[in-house]
């Protein structure tokens, strides 16, 4: 001790006094107990500082406990909760359009008796066209008149003047020609069979065989679902990672900007305080991620989408997860290191703009480049590349281009990626997070110490 | 007990020399005012103790050990800016806070109860810390130094922007602290409540320590003042030219003198009785402000 201390007594009695008793002013603070906490300081005295009662939290258990706060501040803040559930109002409804949109009304028609067979082979027209139909007959053309009126059916089919479609305002283009063709097949069948039977039969086939159609440059086999399927894919995980990354960088600058850093450094490493802030709004963002993948393979089994598929959309699903996984911790780690450049939000503008150049990028190569051409050397080059690759694979997946060795090459690229993105983050994060103030070079960061 | 000991410290951004050779200790039980005027380094130097800052060359040693991380989470801190979650919950905060440093849940939960209840803000616990006013977010921060029951506090302007009620509480705190064998520093400009609850004080400037001592220590180094009043309007005149003291200051029927000589008082004393009717006289304690002021006023190199 120095020798400039007053001589203390370590007994602990009421009459040590650290403060010099020769200070003026001296009872007034001793004396004070008319604070409105003092009541409670008979009952809550003081605690022996002495040996502590706590060990220090291993790393794991700091980062879990840091992440934990993410988790619970990401999940319940109420803008992720009103994004989320926008997010899956619209996906689902979109779902319900495409069925809808995809698949029209089924048409309904109606006949007289004697327009029977006519009628089949309308009706066989129409299916070969992927269209539902159905057909009633009704006793006279008065009674398929005033159906057609009420609406209860689309067209009704006379055989006056060959073949008649009554209909209400205007025909369905699909009925017309299927009614059309029907009229010509008539007409040749009668006329046919006026012909010697071989001479007919020879006059049917030629008139009813359709137009060869030989292609010379035929295009990607990516069908209208998979360009649907591929455009939502790549949507969600554009959104996915650039929410998960927006909210890691604001996280680190909130941190710095509130000074609450230096609190925090007082008890945890820089890496820990990283680690548990990734894994904490990872975690939520998975969470976010997965209630659309659920949301959309399940809207999509109950309106009965995935029959039509040509691709299994749970696969699809897992994969998005996965590629969400990687794309949001290479993102995440790059918004984590440069967030920690600067000390205010209004600041983010100027050190975010080349990751989300990226992200955008990825996000409009997979769905404006990838659908009318997905074999193409930009969307290939970008399947590998882990800064756009976690959207641009995922949707070649979706298209079927992409064969399971190209899916592991571009995955390995992803994670062997991520190790080197930590060393790096840490190490800005760590030298950044300390500065307040100005804003700091990239160079500065990764030189400290 | 612990010693908490400032040795060589110094530290340089870019040119700027924030600290230089700064020295100084801080035994256990003690109560240490760190005064010095804005931008002399006192933040500097705690943020160099809580391993925010790195220290250019020098150490920061508790009993005897250099400060690591682990031995850095027994101090209890509060930054000179504020710094807590503005949108979570003042009980959820201080709770996080408390298990950072390795409380368990409960305890944890039992610390941020005992200190929201003794600093008076325990009907704010369901509040957000932005919702508080900034007297009320100050004793938040105040509890989440002290939420892990530390032996060493080191306080950054403690009692800014409190209202009297709660300096008093702050000071309490402060008190039961080192009387628990904790070494406490504060820094603060309010330089009468250093003086009223200081065992120490340290006077910086520009980066050194330039006083260091008990107030009575650093009283004492004004010299032997003595103040003289009085009945009626005088003329000091004479004091002034009186051998063996030194006129400070005067007004009309009060003056204050430094003795050169052992005594001197007495003849001073003795003079004016005779010329006059004295209405007081004894030794005058010089406020710690007008010691700093005369301190910070000195040249840069006085010192060396």
């Amino acid at each position: 001790m120095s020798p400039n201390v007053p001589p203390q007594s370590d007994s602990g009695t009421t009459s040590t006094n650290p403060v010099d008793p020769s200070s003026p002013g001296l009872t007034s603070a001793r004396s004070t107990r008319r604070g409105p906490t003092a009541p409670s300081s008979t009952t809550s005295g003081p605690t022996t500082p002495g040996p502590r009662q706590f060990s220090p939290l291993s790393s794991a258990g700091s980062i879990w406990l840091i992440a934990r706060r993410e988790l619970s501040v990401h999940l319940r803040s109420k803008s992720s909760i009103i994004t989320t559930a926008i997010m899956t109002v619209v996906l689902v409804g979109g779902l319900i359009l495409v069925k809808y949109l995809g698949s029209p009304d089924p048409i309904a028609l109606g006949y007289v008796s004697e327009a029977e067979a006519a009628t089949t082979t309308v009706v066989s027209m129409i299916e070969a066209q992927d269209r539902e139909v159905s057909s009633m007959q009704y006793s006279d053309l008065d009674a398929l008149r005033s159906a057609v009126t009420a609406g209860d059916i689309d067209a009704g089919i006379s055989l006056d003047d060959g073949l008649t479609l009554i209909v209400n305002e205007e025909a369905d283009s699909t009925v017309l020609a299927a009614a059309t063709n029907a009229k010509h097949s008539l007409a040749v069948a009668q006329a046919a069979a006026m012909l010697p039977a071989n001479e007919g039969a020879e006059l049917t086939a030629q008139l009813s065989s359709p137009v060869a159609v030989t292609v010379l440059n035929p295009p990607s086999d990516v069908d209208g679902s998979q360009v649907a399927v591929g455009f939502i894919v790549g949507f969600l995980l554009y959104l996915g990672i650039f929410g998960g990354g927006m909210a890691v960088a604001q996280g680190v600058v909130e941190e710095k900007s509130s000074r609450v850093i230096e609190i925090l450094l007082a008890s945890v490493r820089p890496w820990q305080l990283l680690a548990g802030k990734v894994i904490g709004i990872g975690l939520a963002s998975i969470a976010q991620v997965a209630t659309y993948v659920v949301a959309g393979v399940v809207t999509a089994n109950i309106l009965g989408l995935t029959d039509s598929f040509s691709f299994n959309i749970l696969t699809v699903g897992l994969w998005v997860l996965v590629w969400f996984l990687i794309g949001y911790l290479v993102y995440a780690l790059i918004f984590a290191a440069l967030g920690a450049l600067v000390s205010r939000q209004e600041d983010l503008g100027s050190v975010l703009p080349l990751p989300m150049t990226l992200v955008i990028a990825a996000y409009i190569i997979g769905v404006s480049v990838a659908p009318s051409d997905p074999d193409s050397t930009i969307v290939t080059i970008a399947s590998y590349i882990p800064f756009t690759s976690p959207i641009v694979m995922p949707i070649r997946s979706a298209y079927n281009v992409a064969s399971t060795t190209e899916v592991v090459i571009s995955l390995v690229i992803g994670f062997v990626c991520i190790p080197l993105l930590l060393a790096i983050t840490t190490k800005m994060y760590s030298n950044g997070v300390r500065r307040s103030g100005s804003k700091l070079k990239i160079k500065d960061v990764l030189k400290a110490s | 007990m612990s010693q908490l000991e400032f040795r060589g410290l110094s530290k340089s951004f870019g040119d700027l020399r924030a600290l230089d050779d700064l020295n100084f200790t801080v035994g256990a039980s003690e109560i240490f005012g760190f005064v010095g005027s804005n931008g002399a380094g006192k933040s500097t130097t705690m943020r160099i103790a809580l391993g925010v800052l790195e220290a250019t060359s020098g150490q920061v040693l508790l009993d005897g050990e250099e400060l690591d991380f682990t031995t850095r989470r027994r101090i209890g801190y509060m930054p000179e800016e504020r710094g807590l979650y503005p949108k979570m919950k003042v009980g959820d905060q201080l709770i996080y806070l408390a298990q950072l440093h390795g409380l368990p849940k409960a305890a944890a939960r039992a610390s941020m109860e005992k200190w929201t209840e003794r600093l008076g803000i325990a009907s704010r616990r369901a509040d957000i810390v932005q919702a508080l006013s900034l007297g009320n977010q100050q004793r938040v921060q105040l509890a989440a130094a002290l939420i892990h029951e530390p032996d060493i506090l080191i306080l950054d302007e403690p009692f800014s922007g409190l209202d009297p009620v709660a300096v008093d509480v702050m000071s309490q705190v402060l008190i039961e602290r080192a009387e628990l064998g904790a070494p406490v520093i504060f820094s603060s400009h309010q330089l009468d409540l250093v003086e009223r609850l200081c065992t120490r004080v340290g006077i910086i400037k520009s980066g050194r320590m330039i006083a260091v001592g008990t107030v009575d220590e650093l009283q004492s180094r004004a010299g032997d003042r003595w103040r003289i009043a009085m009945v009626g309007p005088t003329d000091f005149s004479w004091l002034a030219s009186f051998p063996e003291v030194s006129l400070v200051a005067n007004t009309d029927t009060r003056a204050e003198f430094l003795t050169l000589t052992p005594g001197a008082e007495q003849k001073v004393l003795a003079h004016a009785a005779a010329t006059g009717s004295v209405d007081s006289f004894g030794r005058y304690r010089v406020p710690l402000a007008d010691l700093f002021r005369d301190a910070v006023a000195l040249p840069d190199d006085s010192q060396e």
